[in-house]
């Protein structure tokens, strides 16, 4: 039997209006028609009303992928890079986040330059992103109260702003190098807050990276240099491993490696990586 | 060549019969994604209503980019439409239809579900991030779905809304499309449609009704939340505030709310 574009649009049209309450039937012959010609658009239908919605992807990590060049996103997230394969709607969420991306860069750079003409930087305090000093690390008056939200997109008044945009994105991501390059280590920082607790957690990932010359390497996260952190994580090259911690005291994290070379038996060596909550000044790639 | 024959006929017969039962399977599915949506809906502001509509229709059509679709938009509607508000919009759509799905679909299906809407919540903020505006939203599209959670329609819920919000009368467009949606779901023989669609006339005609209903949604916090999903359950489905607590299951903090909600309701019963 012949596929009839016509009568495959015709009949979706009907649906839709069914959908939308313009007409308060569709046909069970047009139903069963796209039943048997066009059963992924009926499966599609619903925009997360129904079944399906729990698969899709969070609006965070759409903005992830919105990201241009979306690698790290695809690094970092990868069985969600599989979903996108198959899900046409989160692939066109993708693409209109990433034309507003592209709308609002220009502010973002007006923003950057506004910074750096005012020796300012954005530090956390708390939960909070606030304008500080650049040396004195002070805090700029009154911004203390209004915090500004950083790796998000509503530094300026807008009730347009687009609230999946507006969300924190993970606002400390980036790669740093352990071991004298042989470990390699993509770290990421999502301040969460949760709801049922009422309280606020900080979510650290650290990967270690596929082109890593150490084969094992031991991860502890360290709220001090000197302070041991409550658990250690083995990963092996392109593994994962996440902590849940309270939001930091200090400006910055640290991550203790021990790699070893030639597997457990193999030689070992440690190393202490400087991970600064500042933006502007490296932390953020 | 007899028997080879009917061989053939059989299995056509069977694909036929087959497709037919999952036509009108898709008709109830189809059904139940519009009353979500019609329902949702509602939660916006008026003058919002048409662009979600219109975005509803493109996440089920040919999926345009914000800029066409909000180009089409501003010659529907007559009126300038961003291409940036667009985002916000489904956001928002995509996170209530998430509430329905996670009341509706998932808790049935076991997801723990803690009092005061904390799982709901926790999951909200997981998949879609925090709001902290839209918490009185979702928990009272929470609290509408769990008071249809065992109906064959959410066309009640929208009844509800639209009296306790003021949208009276029959006639009104937003009256006619929840109707419809009962109608649509209703069997032929249901008295209890008749009965229910009398009861909402007399709250939605009566000067002493109208007052409670005034006076109680004047009321901001837990009692603005829930006292579409009270009236629901008390006036319409008769229910007692016990079983009404049990159903929509508040925080321990919120119970004396609905109690006073549900008794100011009872006493015009």
């Amino acid at each position: 039997m012949m596929n009839d574009p016509h009568k495959i649009a015709d009949a979706r049209r009907l649906v839709i209006s069914f959908l939308s309450g313009e007409i308060d039937e569709v046909p069970a012959a047009q139903l069963e028609f796209l039943i048997t010609h066009d059963p992924d658009f009926l499966d599609s239908l619903g925009g997360g009303a129904s079944r399906g919605a729990s698969a899709c992807l969070s609006p965070d990590i759409l903005t992830a992928f919105a990201e241009s060049p979306p690698d790290r996103a695809a690094d970092m997230f990868q069985s969600e890079a599989t979903h996108l394969e198959e899900c046409a709607m989160c692939r066109f969420e993708i693409d209109a986040l990433r034309r507003v991306i592209s709308a609002e860069a220009p502010a973002w750079e007006r923003f950057a330059r506004e910074l750096d003409q005012n020796d300012a930087v954005l530090i956390l305090v708390g939960s909070n992103w606030v304008l500080a000093d650049r040396v004195t690390r002070e805090t700029a008056g009154d911004l203390t109260s209004a915090p500004v939200q950083v790796g998000a997109w509503n530094f300026e008044v807008s009730p347009r702003r687009s609230f999946a945009l507006a969300l924190p994105k993970p606002p400390l991501a980036g790669s740093r190098v352990a071991l004298g390059g042989s470990a390699p280590l993509f770290v990421e920082i999502t301040p969460t807050h949760i709801v049922s607790r009422k309280k606020e957690e900080w979510v650290v990932s650290v990967k270690l990276g596929r082109d890593a010359s150490v084969e094992l390497a031991l991860i502890e996260l360290r709220s001090l240099p000197n302070e041991r952190g409550p658990r250690r994580e083995q990963v092996s090259r392109g593994e994962e491993v996440r902590f849940t911690v309270e939001p930091p005291r200090e400006r910055f994290l640290w991550i203790w490696v021990e790699g070893w070379f030639g597997g457990r038996d193999g030689r070992k060596e440690q190393d202490l990586v400087e991970i600064p909550l500042l933006t502007g000044e490296g932390a953020s790639e | 060549m007899g028997s080879a024959g009917e061989g053939v006929v059989l299995p056509l017969e069977l694909r036929i019969e087959d497709t037919s039962a999952r036509a009108a399977e898709q008709a109830e599915r189809l059904r139940a994604v519009r009353e979500r949506y019609r329902l949702v809906e509602d939660t916006f502001r008026p003058a919002g209503r048409p662009v979600v509509r219109g975005l509803w229709s493109a996440l089920n059509d040919e999926r345009p980019s914000d800029v066409a679709l909000a180009r089409r938009l501003e010659q529907t509607l007559r009126r300038e439409v961003s291409p940036a508000y667009l985002p916000l919009l489904r956001h928002r759509l995509r996170q209530r239809l998430g509430v329905l799905f996670f009341v509706l679909d998932e808790v049935p299906k076991g997801r723990p579900d803690l009092d005061g809407d904390a799982s709901l919540l926790e999951w909200v903020e997981e998949r879609w991030g925090w709001e902290k505006e839209s918490k009185g939203t979702l928990r009272g599209l929470a609290s509408l779905a769990r008071a249809s959670a065992d109906e064959r329609t959410l066309g009640w819920a929208l009844l509800s809304r639209i009296l306790v919000n003021g949208r009276k009368p029959p006639g009104h467009s937003d009256y006619d499309v929840a109707l419809t949606l009962v109608r649509l779901s209703a069997r032929s023989d249901d008295a209890e449609v008749k009965r229910r669609l009398d009861l909402w006339s007399l709250w939605a005609s009566e000067d002493a009704h109208l007052a409670v209903l005034r006076r109680l949604s004047q009321l901001t916090g837990a009692y603005r939340t829930f006292l579409p999903a009270c009236w629901y359950l008390s006036c319409l489905r008769g229910m007692r505030v016990e079983r009404i607590l049990g159903r929509l299951r508040p925080l321990e903090s919120e119970q004396n709310e609905i109690k006073y909600i549900v008794a100011k309701l009872e006493a015009r019963r």
